[in-house]
């Protein structure tokens, strides 16, 4: 037996989950957690898809009574929810996942039972908000639950509105996890060698991201709580009669809302600094200038909120202030877009499906952006807001900005994850689907909204020249499903087809084409060393699943360990041997107290209140039961 | 060296040009709604948003041309390290920053004058009240009380006081001017100004509940004269009942909705549902919900959550005759 097969046995053996039941709960790989992620997510997309085809079934013709008002409530109103909450942001948390530590050459993220935990929360929060289904009490005030609509027992009398406002705190508890592990893993966990300067764009949009997540989720946690407080004790944060203000939660809920568009659009031009150099077949243009842009549109987000707020009535200036801001972030913006074009323009261009989406971002965001600076124009805004204008344009910006890339990564990345390649000819199909149909649905839109069609009605009346735009928006709506449809056939088949993509099937430069596909549960047999921003471009690509005798590969001898390396956060020397932790049933326990506590809250129940608060000390005691005894590192 | 290599049309190239061109066809579709301006101060944002869709359709043809020569270009050497560097910046240099900001520079002028040109003040004043799902119009200076019909003179600054005591409306009359919420606890101003006599259609635009979809109003302006005569017409009480049958009529509001809704000239002084002293000389029913005629009205009155399901109008369960009498009178108030 070879040096090389006697090594990798011995990691199969420390690094692998028990298999079957046990496995599933109590795993901590990234990986797994990465996948349960995109399946999670992708199925949430499938339902918020089919509420968005109700929709238009609803507003193909004026006059429609295919759903009752209440229906049509609803079912915007979660159509929103699910879309930004629990697929868009969790669908990018899961290929930061799966991908970040493989990027970075390393095994696991920094805190993996806390990674399960942000899972495990973030599935069971999925499943209370959508367990007002099966009472018959769903949110229907829109994504935003606007005050005091939202907040008064008045005008929103059932559990609606406690199932929207617990459920969002809920879940940003797994989001602000996830994000301090992202930023934890990013700065102490890369390879030897890989400086700030040599970390992939991915990888660099991913800590942005985190940072976004960190300094805005705190607004959506108070906004809603407050609301569920005035809700359920009758407080009046939000009761104008009593001394509250409505626009305070506006405040609140934008101050969160406008990074969110950058936390969803960051990590998708992160994927897409990823494809494009690799189908341009060189480097990304202009590094620095991407990474500057991206910390630019970070810090740029928070200062802008107020551009979803000009027709409130607040004074002229303080509108102007926000308007410099919003129109300030198209620079950044335009930078991406140019440093992609530099990239397109001398690289020798591969049509491949993966740049195919990454032109149909190209195509549409473009026209989302420049929707942008329209409604960051005050009087503009004035007639656009609250418009169909508006659903036109953030879903050029959603859609074109990250539902585009996120296909353009599954595209690229899923023969990493299963090991096979995806039918180009149906991928190919449904790209041309989604674009036409994309625009079929969504350009109408400008023209309707200004024409004088609010947002968010369930019907309108006959003659006021609205109807052969909203036809045609219709049409192109399920045009868009059957191209989603015919994607996900495509996912499906590559299973069927078994064409083994081997390890870099697109001759791709970063770490994470050096591991076998899929990955072994230890992501890389020796540990990579890094000398440059393409390491698998170089002369001296590593070869990190044919260990050579002097390379770092952390096999413990005696003890099961799990091993990776801890390196300096700027300049990424080893600093020492981290040992992580084994695989925990804890993070599952933990996050079903935690539904079981917003469960006690919604039903107002002090018994299971108290099961819960037992649960979740008792889950957290018995997480750290194991670490209370130090271990050496060796 | 830089050379083109063979041209191969890639139909990548036809999605810029579809994008361009559907922007051109909005410009063109369009004469109705924010982009007519049949006032002072919606002209003020028509002409802004016309420089934006100008101005946005070249940016998107400029990026487009760059992206389709990007794509068809087929470089058969390698460009030197260096030479392509240099190259990669002047692009990012040109394209991400000058370009923007010379584009973006005069925009947030031009943003700034017109927003500081626009009227916070009129001569007269109308209070506008927002409800779910209908808007309270009343004329302080002439104590007159209508709903969901703005009257104005034409050629001159109305200013609007909008408040509301239940959720959050916006005000919006897309031919008149933009966007005004009403906010509890606030008093938002917008003012209007239509040029010629018209009715202009406008409705809710923030989401208020149920019945959001069905909370439209109009906005009629006619000639200071007409608009003076409206003044007189509507600044009288109630007609009173003509004959024995509009009589009854009476006697059944008074008993059936006079809780709810006021007749100036009668005891009927409810202030939950519209002031119906003039009722039958509005367009239409529940909010521009349906026209108002007597089918319509009957269908209303009987029960209104038929077509209107969730308004505060609860179902009136009277007998044929006596609806009747209710529809002669209510049609009889002019």
């Amino acid at each position: 037996m070879s040096v090389a097969t006697r090594i990798t046995e011995r990691l199969e053996h420390v690094w692998a989950d028990a298999p079957g039941v046990p496995g599933f709960f109590n795993t901590v790989d990234h990986k797994r957690i990465g996948v349960r992620y995109l399946i999670t997510g992708f199925a949430f997309f499938l339902i918020a898809g089919v509420q968005a085809l109700l929709i238009r079934a609803q507003l193909a013709t004026p006059g429609n009574t295919l759903l009752s008002p209440e229906a049509y409530n609803r079912v915007f109103t979660m159509h929103g929810t699910t879309m930004i909450f629990l697929f868009n942001t969790p669908i990018l948390a899961g290929f930061g996942n799966y991908f970040v530590p493989l990027m970075i050459g390393t095994r696991d993220m920094a805190f993996p039972k806390l990674n399960a935990l942000s899972y495990w929360i973030y599935l069971f929060s999925g499943i209370f908000l959508y367990g007002s289904f099966l009472v018959g009490q769903v949110p229907n005030t829109g994504w935003f639950a606007y005050t005091p609509l939202s907040s008064s027992q008045m005008y929103t009398p059932n559990l609606g509105l406690d199932f929207w406002a617990l459920g969002v705190v809920f879940l940003g508890l797994s989001t602000t996890v996830g994000g301090i592990n992202f930023i934890v893993t990013t700065f102490k966990m890369r390879a030897p060698g890989m400086t700030l300067s040599r970390m992939p764009l991915f990888v660099w949009a991913i800590l942005v991201m985190s940072f976004l997540i960190l300094f805005s989720l705190p607004a959506i946690t108070l906004g809603p709580l407050l609301m569920e407080f005035d809700r359920a004790f009758s407080t009046a944060f939000y009761d104008a009669a009593r001394g509250g203000d409505p626009l305070l939660y506006q405040h609140l809920f934008w101050f969160w809302g406008h990074p969110e568009v950058y936390i969803l659009f960051v990590p998708a031009i992160g994927m897409l600094a990823m494809i494009i150099p690799t189908f341009a077949q060189r480097p990304q243009a202009g590094y620095t200038w991407v990474v500057a842009s991206l910390v630019a549109i970070g810090f740029i987000s928070f200062g802008v909120w107020v551009h979803h707020m000009f027709a409130t009535g607040l004074p002229d200036l303080a509108d102007s202030f926000f308007s410099a801001a919003g129109l300030s972030i198209t620079i950044p913006s335009a930078v991406e877009i140019f440093a992609w074009l530099a990239t397109l323009w001398t690289g020798r261009i591969r049509w491949k499906v993966p740049l195919l989406y990454a032109m149909g971002f190209l195509s549409i965001f473009v026209l989302g952006g420049i929707t942008g600076v329209m409604v960051s124009i005050v009087p503009f805004n004035f007639q656009a807001t609250d418009t169909y204008f508006i659903v036109a344009h953030l879903h050029y910006v959603l859609i074109g900005g990250v539902v585009f890339p996120i296909f353009a990564a599954f595209y690229y990345w899923l023969p990493k994850i299963t090991g096979y390649l995806i039918d180009e000819r149906l991928g190919r199909t449904s790209f041309w689907m989604m674009l036409i149909g994309f625009h079929l649905t969504f350009f109408p839109m400008h023209i309707v909204g200004l024409l004088g069609m609010p947002r968010r009605v369930y019907t309108f009346s006959p003659g006021l020249g609205w109807d052969i735009y909203n036809l045609i928006e219709t049409i192109g709506g399920y045009a868009f499903a059957l191209g989603v449809l015919v994607s996900v056939a495509a996912f499906v088949m590559s299973f069927m087809r078994k064409v083994p993509a081997g390890d870099n099937p697109w001759n791709a430069g970063t770490l994470e084409w050096a591991t076998s596909s899929p990955p072994a549960e230890y992501n890389f047999a020796a540990l990579p060393a890094v000398t440059n921003r393409y390491p698998l471009l170089a002369p001296d690509a590593p070869e990190p699943m044919r260990p050579r005798p002097d390379d770092v590969v952390l096999v413990p001898a005696g003890e099961d360990e799990h091993e990776t390396l801890e390196t300096a956060g700027l300049d990424a020397r080893v600093e020492s041997i981290l040992v992580m932790p084994h695989p925990s049933y804890w993070p599952f326990c933990l996050a079903f107290g935690l539904l079981l506590a917003f469960t006690a809250m919604l039903t107002r129940s002090s018994v299971l209140g108290l099961v819960s608060l037992l649960w979740v000390v008792g889950s957290m005691l018995g997480w750290h039961w194991g670490e209370l005894t130090p271990k050496e590192a060796h | 060296v830089r050379r083109r290599g063979s041209v191969k049309r890639h139909p990548c190239g036809a999605l810029c040009w579809v994008g361009l061109v559907s922007l051109l066809v909005l410009s063109a579709a369009c004469t109705s709604g924010a982009f007519a301006g049949k006032g002072e101060s919606a002209r003020g944002g028509l002409m802004l948003t016309w420089v934006l869709i100008i101005l946005g359709t070249m940016v998107y043809a400029v990026t487009g041309i760059v992206a389709i020569a990007a794509l068809r270009r087929h470089p058969v050497h390698e460009e030197a390290l260096d030479t392509r560097e240099r190259f990669d910046h002047r692009m990012i240099l040109a394209g991400g920053i000058v370009l923007p900001a010379v584009i973006l520079l005069p925009l947030l002028v031009l943003n700034i004058t017109t927003l500081a040109a626009q009227a916070h003040n009129g001569r007269m004043t109308v209070q506008v009240e927002g409800f779910q799902y209908w808007w309270n119009v009343r004329y302080p200076q002439q104590g007159i009380v209508t709903a969901n019909e703005i009257h104005i003179p034409t050629g001159e600054r109305v200013r609007l006081e909008l408040v509301t005591h239940d959720v959050i409306h916006s005000f919006w009359v897309p031919e008149l001017a933009g966007k005004r919420d009403l906010i509890p606890g606030r008093r938002n101003v917008l003012v209007i100004e239509a040029d010629r006599p018209g009715t202009y259609r406008g409705q809710c635009a923030e989401f208020c509940g149920l019945q959001h979809a069905n909370m439209a109003m109009f906005v009629i302006a006619h000639t200071p004269g007409d608009f003076q005569r409206w003044l007189r017409d509507n600044a009288a009480p109630a007609r009173v009942p003509g004959g024995v049958g509009q009589q009854r009529g009476l006697d059944t509001f008074m008993q059936n909705c006079a809780g709810c809704h006021a007749v100036r000239g009668t005891g009927a002084d409810g202030q939950k549902g519209p002031d119906l002293t003039h009722f039958a000389s509005r367009r239409t029913i529940g909010a521009g919900t349906v026209p108002n005629n007597r089918g319509r009205l009957g269908g209303w009155v009987a029960n209104a959550q038929s077509t209107k399901p969730g308004s505060l109008m609860p179902p009136i369960p009277i007998p044929a005759d006596r609806l009747n009498d209710l529809l002669d009178y209510l049609e009889s108030l002019r």
